[in-house]
């Protein structure tokens, strides 16, 4: 994990200090909102529907438990007592007071944690492999050059007011778990013929009103480059990126105009001049980084109690099947805690859940959590001995839901419950669509299935990627729900193809039931998933189902 | 064929609690939809969101939200966001709900 | 509109401040002056950086190519003054500083709610940065 020194302690403890005068600006007229609205977006603060939002960030995904037990206290002391974990690892509370958050930025800082650029149009808290440091198909830990990039990052002068927001994210892993060619740029860590370690870069990836696949910049930059080739990426976007359009403002747009081989040539233009001007951090200061993230002192057990367990206790060998990922170390194992309990909102954890978590990452997480971009909560370094009772754990804290990746494993954005830009709500739907099927007792039956909601264009839940998306909006004075087919999400990323005309609220759910029954009537074998079924059958099967013949009249 | 005008109210959020507000005959705000002023006119309502976005230093965001009127002359709002904006979120029972 | 070469110096008046070390300085005219005026379309590799001065507009305060243009400016070795116009926030005052602006021109009516006491204050920012402690650690 990492800790802060003295200079991380002394730079958050300064921003809070900053915000407060920026709200103490606005209030004295000093700021109009129109001058406020940017930095206090910098500073993690929206204003949504109901109320302000704090979005606080997890750097990477990872946290301690100290830092998951001040989140919790935060929520009970300022908020509604609850958080909603979102997919881009940070953490939202939804009911702040505007006169609270230079507190809460305060508490924050005790426990080495910031809201500092969540939003804004600057480089955003950098995301990573949830499984990060703990994942046997592991190149090389992703998070001391994400921690790197969040140095370089953080209070940037340059870059604090880009044409638009922008996202990096990095997988130390082939099998990427953080959607990296979703992003404006996306590094994938691997090692050259000679075996030194680099990344392979894509850039202008996005979802949102315009979705792009990220598109290879370079197919290998030496470690030590790093920074001042995503200097000259920064440069040639903050030059050229439009300002004329908001919605053509993403450097996805920039790379599209331009031809990716343009962009790739004044890229490396500026990387020359970089990498003279650019003064490299010192050995010390990565080997300093490096020291933060080494692996936890794994301990030695013997695991037979786990066998048992496996063998007698059906309910703790399902939880093992769906929520069990394989660790580096052979006697350890991740979990992936759901936080899609049925019948509750996707992501959302109370004061309570939190610190029972933090509770047991100290105990038996080496004091690690990490936050995944499907919103759920790891516990990555768990002796497999100490997996029965973990499971027992969870399950009296109603935190035990064995639907990893099933179709009640759905990514929801907070939609028009709370954000101000939504066009219709996606935690109902989302609700009624887990219920459904585990009512049905149909989870395990479909299996792998990533069902994705986005209350509006923008995307937050990634319905683009989602096998099936679903994409809120409005639709003569009611809500719409669009559905797109076949989307994925790992390196070999694919836009969902938008199935046809949208369904009301009510006609939803009956429409996924027909897909989800096609499915189950389609497939070769209860091996095949939705989307290779999908893959191997085309989209027309499917479309039928959605648009029966004799209703097909009736939708348009 | 020029649309009839439907009826207007200003709401906005206030500054320091960030909930949701509506303009009144006082000039002052409420917490309470019914208590918003109701423009019956493009030009009442533009005169109404110009005086209400004076107030900056208490408010954010200020706009005309559409409403229609039931017989008793009571102003619900029309569009389904102001509805959930007048309540609070579905998922919980936080926010205007709690209040009413 | 490349470059506003050489455009007159005269439409700097009295409605305007120059931020200087955080105080504030009247505008003057000092034509004994090379100066260039440039937005944040210029194009850096066409600039002339024998100026003895080089104002770059900001149009919009959240418009940040200026910081970008200031920082290569200063990459290829220019030497001389770089003026910042535009009604930039107090807050953005560190980030103009490190990236090599010497100052700040911003109207009357801005300076006036955001008096000189405010752009000092926020001097202290330039200090303890990521990225000078990145680059010199």
């Amino acid at each position: 994990m990492y800790q802060y020194n003295q200079f991380d302690k002394h730079f958050v403890a300064n921003r809070a200090k900053q915000f407060r005068s920026q709200v103490m600006r606005r209030l004295d007229g000093s700021l109009s909102e129109e001058e406020f609205r940017p930095l206090r977006l910098m500073n993690g603060l929206y204003l949504q529907l109901h109320a302000y939002m704090l979005r606080v960030a997890i750097p990477y995904g990872s946290l301690n438990s100290k830092q998951m037990h001040q989140l919790a206290y935060i929520a009970k002391k300022y908020d509604k007592d609850y958080a909603h974990f979102t997919t881009r690892q940070n953490i939202q509370y939804n009911w702040p007071k505007l006169k609270d958050v230079p507190d809460i930025l305060d508490d924050l800082a005790q426990v080495d944690m910031h809201a500092i650029q969540t939003s804004g149009n600057c480089i955003r808290n950098v995301t990573s492999d949830h499984f990060a440091g703990a994942s046997i198909d592991e190149i090389a830990d992703p998070r001391p050059s994400a921690e790197l990039l969040r140095q370089y990052s953080t209070d940037h002068p340059q870059f604090q007011f880009l044409p638009r927001k922008f996202k990096i994210a990095i997988s130390g892993s082939p099998n990427d778990r953080a959607v990296i060619k979703s992003h404006d740029i996306g590094l994938l860590m691997k090692k050259d013929e000679r075996g030194n370690l680099g990344y392979e870069i894509y850039i202008g990836g996005g979802l949102g009103r315009s979705p792009f696949v990220g598109k290879l910049l370079k197919d290998f930059l030496p470690k030590a480059d790093l920074l001042p080739y995503i200097e000259a990426i920064m440069v040639v976007y903050n030059l050229n990126g439009r300002r004329d359009n908001k919605y053509k403002a993403r450097i996805k747009i920039l790379v599209h105009e331009s031809g990716i081989e343009k962009i790739k040539q004044e890229v490396e233009e500026h990387f020359i001049e970089q990498k003279q001007n650019f003064k490299q951090p010192s050995d010390k200061l990565i080997s300093a980084i490096n020291e933060r993230f080494k692996l936890p002192n794994f301990k030695q057990a013997n695991i037979d109690n786990y066998e048992i367990e496996l063998k007698q206790n059906a309910q703790f060998s399902s939880f093992v099947k769906n929520n069990i990922s394989e660790h580096k170390n052979k006697d350890y194992s991740i979990i992936s805690v759901s936080l899609k309990n049925i019948g509750e909102t996707p992501g959302d954890a109370t004061s309570d859940q939190m610190q029972i978590l933090a509770n047991l990452a100290k105990q038996y997480s080496h004091d690690e959590l990490r936050i995944s971009h499907e919103q759920n909560i790891i516990l990555p370094h768990v002796h497999k001995s100490d997996l029965p009772e973990v499971f027992k754990e969870l399950q009296k804290a109603n935190l035990a839901t064995n639907n990893i990746g099933l179709i009640s494993d759905i990514i929801a954005c907070p939609g028009m419950d709370y954000c101000a830009l939504a066009t219709a709500r996606s935690i109902p739907v989302a609700k009624q669509i887990a219920k459904h099927f585990n009512e049905l007792n149909l989870e395990e039956e479909i299996g792998q299935l990533k069902l994705k909601i986005s209350g509006c264009i923008n995307a937050c839940g990634h319905h683009h990627v989602g096998h099936i998306g679903i994409l809120g909006l409005e639709k003569q004075g009611k809500e719409s729900y669009q559905i797109t087919l076949g989307g994925e999400e790992n390196l070999s990323m694919n836009i969902g193809k938008r199935a046809g005309p949208g369904f009301s609220s009510d006609e939803l759910l009956p429409a996924i039931k027909r897909l989800i029954e096609a499915y189950l009537n389609l497939r070769q074998n209860p091996e095949e998933s939705f989307l290779a079924s999908y893959k191997r059958l085309g989209e027309k099967p499917f479309i039928n189902a959605l648009y029966p013949k004799e209703e097909k009249a009736n939708v348009a | 064929m020029a649309r009839k005008f439907i009826e207007k109210i200003v709401t906005a959020n206030a500054l320091l609690q960030g909930d949701v507000i509506y303009f009144t005959k006082q000039n002052v705000w409420s917490r309470n939809h019914q208590d918003a002023i109701i423009a019956h006119t493009i030009e009442q309502a533009n005169e109404l969101l110009e005086k209400a976005e004076q107030q900056q230093d208490i408010i954010v965001g200020a706009y005309l939200a559409d409403v229609f009127l039931d017989e008793a002359k009571t102003a619900s709002p029309l569009h389904f966001r102001e509805i959930f904006r007048s309540k609070g979120p579905s998922n919980y029972f936080h926010g205007k709900q709690t209040k009413t | 509109m490349l470059h506003k070469q050489q455009k007159a110096f005269s439409n700097i008046t009295a409605k305007s401040i120059i931020v200087r070390n955080g105080f504030f300085e009247k505008a003057e005219i000092d034509n004994s002056k090379n100066i260039l005026e440039i937005d944040g379309n210029a194009k850096i590799s066409q600039i002339d950086l024998s100026k003895d001065m080089i104002i770059i507009e900001f149009e919009k305060f959240a418009d940040g190519r200026g910081f970008s243009l200031a920082k290569l400016l200063r990459q290829n070795g220019f030497k001389g003054i770089i003026r910042a116009k535009g009604n930039l926030l107090v807050d953005q005052y560190p980030l103009a500083i490190r990236c090599g602006f010497d100052e700040i021109e911003i109207s009357l009516a801005h300076a006036q709610r955001q008096p000189q006491n405010q752009w000092q204050e926020v001097l202290t920012r330039t200090n303890n940065n990521y990225l000078d402690r990145l680059m010199l650690a």
